[in-house]
């Protein structure tokens, strides 16, 4: 049976990446339709466009719509951002073979992995022991010869470059997402301490004995 | 007649010349005797006449009897568990032993009327598990969960059988706990801050449950009862779920977990470095920014943290009082306290005993009782 990211981590909700791959589809296919190749466009012009409007739609949507389960880990062109607790960057290319430069972690994205394994059942790691790798969460842009995104898929690739849980992001349309998080529990009000009277207790033994006594 | 121990009476004057916070030559002063006499009564050496036993009682407000009982549980330095040990004077920590002993003697007289509820501190000597397992394993014990905010840190306390009181009189001292047949913790409402104040509690807490049975004296306790306190004030896995993420969380967000735990920016900050939930360089940065806004001695948000007041001593003079059993006047004649040390010492308002009541001390030395 195949492990799915849910299966992992809560945090990862089919609905989630829906929205998160349906927001990259939409952004992209944008940026490929103001290409205009005959004016002097290029590959890398789509690219950087590319990136830069799916950034600033993650950002809109993890301070608007989204904002209560959908964070900007770290902003700026090494962008990382936050799906529940779990962190998570993408990057242009296969899912199977992701590129080297797709592990560089800085400091926040160590840090939210981190937190993200003491909210974990048992405080498992972020990374699962069992073949001694360090995994991190990716989500692999696949695009056609046009720029068009043929694929999405959020895959967990350790840092020898192998992958595993791959998991194709099906096409859905964006709905209103709710959030999965637990609620915040408030604290528990204890009542004030117990003082009980000595010669209570010992009148009403007394009582009792002198009770049965009578009887 | 009842005979006289000098070494009691040298200790009953020592311990309350020191909860007057006076110095031996403050006392000679007032006596109008050399501080020599006053060192050799406390020492044991010299017995002081009747009047002059008197004098003493009324420069320390306590009754000659006070001088007569031995005592029977001192606070020792060696045992009480210090906050700031190393920065707090000689004569504070001093002055506040001698408090704890009064407060030991009321509680220990208390105890003949009502009932405290039973001890509930579990024992944990630290290296058996992680403080983080052991803060975990005493939210359990006291029904607090793993993943909600300590209401009232005071309350948890004194529902497991520890004493709290209060100690208002110097900022040098924060707050120091004592393991003794009742554990007590006294905590220093000189401190503004309530969240420190919690946190205090939580410290002296820690101490209680790990260092039970250790020389109270070590340095090397006080850094395990902080990290006791910010484990059990913050539990990792909720201060982890709840702590914002982002490579420089805002302030804002800071004081919005500041407002929902109860424990100071400071202490948040420390734990998320601890916990690794930041890094060096924040944690660098947020040091400086709090020291030049100030909060280092005064944070924003302490109104939003409710106020904690001590029950457990209160309650029961409440109940001895409405019961008529005994009214907080009585039970300070009783002790040998002058009403107005009583109050210091509990906190409670202790009335005056009207003029035709005479102490019984007063009135054995009398004509009537010759």
């Amino acid at each position: 049976m195949n492990v799915m990211p849910w299966d992992i981590h809560p945090a990862l909700a089919p609905e989630r990446l829906a929205f998160v791959a349906r927001l990259m589809r939409a952004v992209r296919a944008e940026a490929v339709d103001g290409h205009e190749a005959e004016k002097g466009d290029t590959a890398w012009g789509l690219g950087c466009r590319a990136h830069e409007r799916t950034l600033f739609a993650i950002t809109n949507a993890a301070s608007g719509i989204a904002s209560d389960w959908l964070s900007v880990i770290e902003p700026g062109l090494h962008f990382v951002f936050g799906i529940g607790t779990v962190p998570v960057r993408f990057y242009r290319g296969e899912a199977e073979s992701p590129p080297t430069r797709s592990l560089k972690r800085n400091y926040p994205e160590i840090a939210a992995q981190r937190q993200m394994a003491f909210t974990l059942p048992g405080f498992a790691a972020p990374t699962r022991a069992e073949d001694d790798k360090e995994y991190v969460w990716r989500i692999a842009i696949e695009t056609d010869v046009d720029g068009c995104v043929s694929r999405i898929v959020l895959v967990e690739v350790a840092d020898d470059l192998s992958t595993r849980t791959i998991y194709e992001i099906p096409e859905t349309s964006i709905g209103y997402v709710a959030s999965t998080e637990p609620q915040r529990r408030e604290g528990k009000t204890l009542p004030p301490p117990r003082v009980s009277l000595k010669s209570a207790k010992t009148t009403k033994k007394t009582k009792k004995v002198g009770d049965n006594g009578e009887d | 007649m009842e005979k006289i121990d000098p070494k009691v009476v040298g200790t009953r004057v020592r311990i309350a010349r020191l909860l007057q916070g006076q110095t031996q030559a403050d006392l000679a002063k007032q006596l109008q005797v050399t501080p020599a006499f006053v060192c050799q009564v406390e020492a044991g050496t010299k017995q002081p006449s009747p009047d002059t036993l008197a004098s003493i009682a009324e420069v320390l407000r306590v009754e000659p009897g006070f001088f007569l009982r031995a005592i029977p549980d001192e606070f020792r330095d060696e045992e009480c568990f210090f906050r700031k040990r190393k920065t707090t004077p000689l004569y504070v920590r001093s002055r506040a032993l001698a408090h704890g002993t009064f407060l030991t003697e009321l509680i220990s007289f208390l105890e003949e009327h009502v009932d405290f509820p039973a001890d509930d501190v579990p024992n944990y000597p630290e290296g058996s598990k992680s403080i983080d397992e052991i803060a975990d394993d005493c939210r359990r014990a006291w029904c607090l969960g793993l993943d909600t905010p300590i209401v009232n840190m005071t309350r948890v306390l004194e529902n497991a059988g520890i004493v709290v009181a209060d100690f208002g009189s110097d900022r040098k001292v924060d707050a120091f706990s004592r393991a003794g047949a009742r554990r007590v913790v006294v905590r220093n409402t000189e401190t503004q801050s309530r969240s420190r104040l919690r946190f205090d509690l939580a410290h002296e807490c820690g101490h209680l449950v790990m260092h039970v049975g250790l020389d109270a004296s070590s340095l090397e306790l006080e850094p395990a009862a902080d990290a006791f306190a910010a484990a059990f004030l913050l539990p990792r896995r909720a201060f982890a779920a709840e702590f914002p993420r982002s490579a420089s969380p805002s302030w804002e967000s800071l004081r919005a977990l500041k407002r929902r735990w109860g424990v100071s920016l400071s202490a948040i900050v420390r734990r998320a470095r601890d916990l690794r939930l930041i890094d060096a360089l924040f944690y660098q940065r947020a040091y400086k920014q709090m020291s030049a806004r100030g909060w280092n001695t005064k944070e924003p948000d302490e109104q939003f943290i409710a106020e904690e007041d001590p029950e457990l001593i209160a309650t029961a003079l409440r109940i001895l009082d409405e019961s008529g059993e005994l009214a907080p006047a009585e039970l300070a004649r009783r002790l040998g306290w002058a009403p107005t040390l009583f109050t210091d010492v509990t906190g409670v308002p202790c009335a005056e005993l009207p003029n035709d009541i005479i102490p019984i001390d007063r009135a054995r030395r009398s004509r009537w009782f010759m």
